[in-house]
This record gives C-alpha cells, structure tokens and sequence, in this order.
C-alpha cells in the first residue's frame, strides 16, 4: 500500500514565531482540502505547514484503495511545559529532539475515499499557561468528534523538547514515548504501550493490547486489563504494574517498593533484590516466580501458594499456617545468630509471593548466566 | 496551565485525582479545594471516589484504586457534552483551558485551488471562533442517523464496551468462587458495593444509547466498567478473609 509519507513532500523549516506582546496563545486549525495543495501560515506569526494532496493510491496488494494525506508542521513553541495529545483515530508516537525551543509534527491521515479523509481534523494549539494540545477529530452528525474509525485512521509522530511534560490518548492506535524527560502519562483503549528512555513518572491505563516500558528514571504505574506487560531497567522509587488477563514480567527493577499482580496471567520477577526493598508479586490463578540473579544477600519470604513454594534457594520456615508461610534464606538464618543480626534483617528485602492458583518458585540465576 | 477551574467549570477528573493522590501543588490543590467547596457535583464526585475508597479499606487494604479517575472524568465530559450539545464539543480537560487562554489574532489562511480563504479564526474567536469556523467547514454535514462514520464509530465504541463487559465477567466469575468460602458480612459489603457499580454501568449504557456516536458517553460507560473491574480485581487479589493472615 503506497503509504501517506510517500506523498509528503519536503519539509519547510517554518521560520520564528513573532510572538507579539499581546499573542498569549496560538490557535491553529489544520484542515484537510481534498485535492488541494496548501499551507498554512499565521500571518505574522510564521507558521508554515508543508502538506500535499490527498490522493487516492493505488490498491494495495490485497487491500481496498485508499485516499491519504500528510501533513508536516515545525512550529516554535516557546515557554510551552506540557503536550497533551488525544487521538482516538490512530496512533501517536512522542519522541525528544535536540530542539528547546520548537515541535515537529507529522500527520499521516488514511481513509476509505477521499470525502472520508476530508472529514478528518488535526488540530494544534498553544495555550498561553504553557499547554499544547494536539487533537484528532472526525466531522460526522454535523460537529467535531473526537471518536475512533476503523476504516479512517490518523497516526501522529511528534518531536518535542526532552523537558516537555507529556499527556497521550489513543482509542486503538498504539502509543510510543521515547527519550522524553518530564514524565508521561498514557491511555489507550486498544493500542500498545512502549515507553523507552524517560525519565519522571509514568503512568499508563489500557484495556488491551500489551505494554513495554524501559528504561525509566521515575516512579511507574502501569494498569491494564488485557495484555502482557514487559518492565524492564527501571529506577524509581517505586514501580507499580497491574493487569487482569496477561502475564507480566520484570527485569532489572532498581526500585525499593515493587507491586505487580496479575489476576489470571503469570508474574515473574528477574533480578538482583535490592535491601530494604520490598516486593510483592501476585497472581490469583498464574504462577509466581522471583528469579534472584547473584549470590542472594539473604531476604525474608512471604508466600501463599496451594502448593508447596518450590524454591531453589534454602529456605528456613520460621511461620506456616495452610497455605501461607514464612521463611528466611538460610544463609540469613544463620546470620541471626550472630551479634551483627539487628542490622542484617533491618536490611534484608522482603519479598511477597502470592498465587491462590498457581506456583510460587524462587530461582536462583548465577550472575554470570545473566550476564552472557 | 491555564485554570481549569472556573466558577462554572468542574475540576478536570485527571486533577481530582492528582488532588487525591497529593500529586499537585498546593497552590493547584488549593484551587481545587476552593471549587470543590462551592460546587455541589464536584463534591459529590469526590464523595463518591472517597466512598469507593473506604469500600476497599473495609476489605483490608487502604489504598484506592489509583485508577478511579477516569470515573470522573467520564462524568463530566457526559455533563459537559449535555450542556454544550449542538455547540462545538472540546473535551473536558480542554474546555478548562478555552475558558482563559486564548487571545491571540491568528488567521488560518488556506490556498485553494491557486486563490488564498480566510476561514477565519480572529481575536478570541478561538473559543467562540473555532465554533465559528468549524459551522463553516461543516456545513451541509449529514445528520447523525444516517452518517455511516458515526455508524462505524458506534460499532467501535461497542466493541470496546464488549471487551470490558467481558473482562468485568471473567473476574465475576472468579469472585462467586471465591466468596463462597467468606463470612456474609463481607459477602454482604461486596454485594452491595458491586450493585451500586452495576446501577453505574446500566445508567452510564443507557446514556450511551442515547446518545449514539457520542465519545463523552461512550467514555462514561468505559469508566463505569473500570472501576467495577478495578473493585473486582482489588477484591480478588485480596481474596478470602485472613488472606493477609501470616504475611505481615
């Protein structure tokens, strides 16, 4: 299928905005003309918006004929401190630049003929408390919508300054951050979710669809009901992952407060155990698994599992009641008797191991396994 | 940010929560006190939140779902949505912003076919103008029975309310096991909770129906059923009776 991209021609480099004493804010519409080449500019405001036409492609190889459209717009955003974004007709994908001072958006539109397409709106606006929004929006029943298509779509690719605070919502588009410095805050109906390189805190809500967060320097808070969830090399004081149906597992967690459950799907903890850290994993019908990578420091154990916790690791049982139990490594064990005791268990993690259903196992991976 | 908290505008949900969080300053909390204080729904909506929080703090464990938010939220883009249909609908956490922020003249100018249009956005008229320039571009528009994208939206809005229709399901089914080994007093406390969540969600659908094509109440409907599956899912996971027993 020839794609939107194919018909944006190069992009104009918009010149500064002159913002005038009395501009607090910026208001632009950018409308789609069928069959019009054109741009957009702001009077003295400067602002260019290189576009092309829609065009009606080619059949794809197995696909209908498709009208698209896209538009690309570098516009000075000066002072600007949160991006809000909200495009419930397709996807959006936010990554840093190496510009302070400006935003470079790329709009690609689909739809099923040419009239459909025309009927779909990106709108950008600048506020003057420092806000920019970014919306998606279909003409239908006689005003702007903001609702999803299945056969129209708009996918959003936006660079902004790493420092700018990020707000995104799809419908069913999948939503990527990357690079970004302030924090993020995520929602989506149906799209996936992939946040890499952030620092700040995340925040994510999904229905469906599956999400991947790496690399982040900040508290995270992820919530989905279906969907696997990957959380990988995160930093912050506290990660925290829920979802109904999908597994989620996690590596390389540098976190002191760590809460992941899952209701039907697997969790599975991959990792060094920090001290004093605090780990609570659960599932109500998977299994519950906590591989510790290197020479276990010692830890305390709590667990509720219908089975025997399975453990790789010795284990000393200092409580056990049915189907909950509480344990201290052995080498810790051992140490509580020594007179340097009080110190070693006020620092031991503890680690929560919960499965109404399924297993609870403790794995112990030599580091040099997980460093090949 | 621009206020979103005017005398006649309700605080966004995403701030509520951020308030409940203690995620916001204190000079944005104390706006939202401030509002909260002199309008009834707003304090209502928090009531309700608290209220659900105390639900689960009754079942153990005191943290609220930190998703309730979108319960708001979908509330007031519903009233929003009400009070602005047959005008130009932004979303909630937008129209806070409209109420203040914009000033600036700026003109859309837009080439067709080799003639420069005005469409016209001019003075504040990004507020009262977007209006105006969104009549223009809509003009002869169909109506909203018969546009086959609002048809398409709709099925995509109930395809969404089907899937969490199924996931709430998934962990009912699980919670009936469940609670049959409880006391009926907390029997009794869940059933009573998740009644009033189902009332939600048959109110939220019925305003949904009404108002086919209608993102604000197709959103309603959604974070009815988020917050029932949030409770469902707390409850699960908090289980039978003394499932804490022995891990503090």
């Amino acid at each position: 299928m020839m794609t939107a991209a194919a018909h944006r021609p190069p992009l104009s480099e918009a010149p500064p905005l002159a913002w005038g004493a009395s501009a607090l804010s910026l208001a632009l519409v950018l409308i789609a003309v069928p069959r019009v080449s054109w741009a957009v500019v702001g009077g003295d405001a400067g602002v260019v918006v290189a576009g092309a036409a829609p065009v009606s492609s080619p059949a794809a190889a197995s696909g209908p004929p498709r009208a698209v459209d896209g538009r690309e717009l570098i516009v000075p955003i000066p002072g600007a401190e949160r991006l809000r974004v909200d495009n419930p007709l397709g996807g959006i994908v936010v990554r840093a630049w190496d510009r302070a001072d400006a935003m470079h958006i790329t709009a690609d539109k689909q739809s099923s003929s040419p009239e459909a397409l025309a009927r779909l709106r990106v709108h950008f606006t600048a506020w003057a408390g420092g806000e920019i929004s970014i919306e998606a929006r279909v003409e239908a029943g006689g005003r702007e919508r903001a609702l999803p298509l299945s056969a129209s779509r708009v996918d959003l690719v936006i660079e902004v300054p790493a420092e700018l605070g990020v707000e995104a919502k799809t419908f069913a588009g999948d939503l990527s951050v990357t690079g970004l410095r302030a924090g993020a805050r995520l929602e989506t109906t149906g799209g996936r979710i992939v946040v890499n390189d952030v620092h700040g805190r995340v925040i994510t809500h999904q229905l469906r669809g599956g999400q991947s967060v790496a690399a982040v320097e900040g508290d995270v808070d992820l919530d989905g009901v279906e969907g696997h969830m990957h959380l990988d090399r995160l930093a912050g004081t506290r990660v925290e992952a829920r979802v109904v149906d999908g597994d989620i597992r996690a590596e390389d967690l540098r976190s002191d407060d760590v809460r992941l459950s899952a209701t039907t799907g697997a969790v599975v903890l991959f990792g060094v155990l920090r001290p004093h850290a605090h780990y609570d994993l659960r599932s109500y019908g998977g299994e519950v698994r906590v591989a510790v990578v290197g020479a276990p420091a010692g830890f305390e154990l709590r667990a509720r599992s219908s089975v025997p916790v399975v453990s790789a690791i010795p284990l000393a049982t200092i409580w056990q009641k049915g189907d909950r139990m509480r344990a201290v490594t052995a080498s810790s064990a051992a140490r509580m008797t020594s007179t340097a005791s009080a110190a070693t268990a006020a620092s031991r993690p503890v680690v929560e191991l919960s499965s109404v259903l399924g297993r609870v196992v403790v794995e112990s991976v030599p580091l040099v396994d997980r460093l090949q | 940010m621009t206020s979103q908290m005017s005398s006649t505008r309700h605080v966004t949900a995403e701030r509520v929560s951020e308030w409940l969080d203690g995620d916001i300053s204190e000079r944005e909390a104390a706006a939202v006190r401030a509002h909260v204080a002199a309008c009834p729904t707003c304090a209502d909506l928090v009531n309700e939140l608290r209220g659900q929080g105390d639900s689960l703090r009754e079942l153990g464990r005191p943290e609220p779902p930190p998703t309730l938010w979108a319960a708001i939220e979908g509330v007031m883009d519903a009233e929003d949505a009400r009070a602005e249909r047959g005008r130009w609908s932004w979303p909630s956490w937008l129209a806070g912003a409209l109420g203040g922020a914009v000033t600036a003249a700026i003109a859309v100018w837009l080439v067709v076919g080799g003639r420069t249009a005005t469409v016209g956005l001019a003075g504040g008229a990004a507020v009262g103008g977007g209006e105006g320039a969104l009549g223009a571009q809509t003009a002869g528009a169909t109506g909203t029975g018969s546009d086959p994208l609002l048809v398409e939206a709709e099925r995509e809005l109930e395809r969404a309310a089907a899937s969490y229709a199924k996931a709430a399901g998934r962990l009912r089914a699980i919670l009936d096991r469940e609670q049959a080994r409880w006391d009926p007093a907390r029997r009794a406390r869940v059933a009573e909770r998740l009644a009033r969540l189902d009332d939600a969600i048959v109110h939220s659908r019925g305003v949904a129906e009404r108002d086919p094509g209608d993102g604000a109440s197709a959103e309603m409907l959604f974070s009815a059923y988020r917050r029932q599956i949030d409770f469902l899912a707390e409850v699960v996971h908090r289980g039978s009776p003394g499932i804490e027993e022995g891990l503090r």
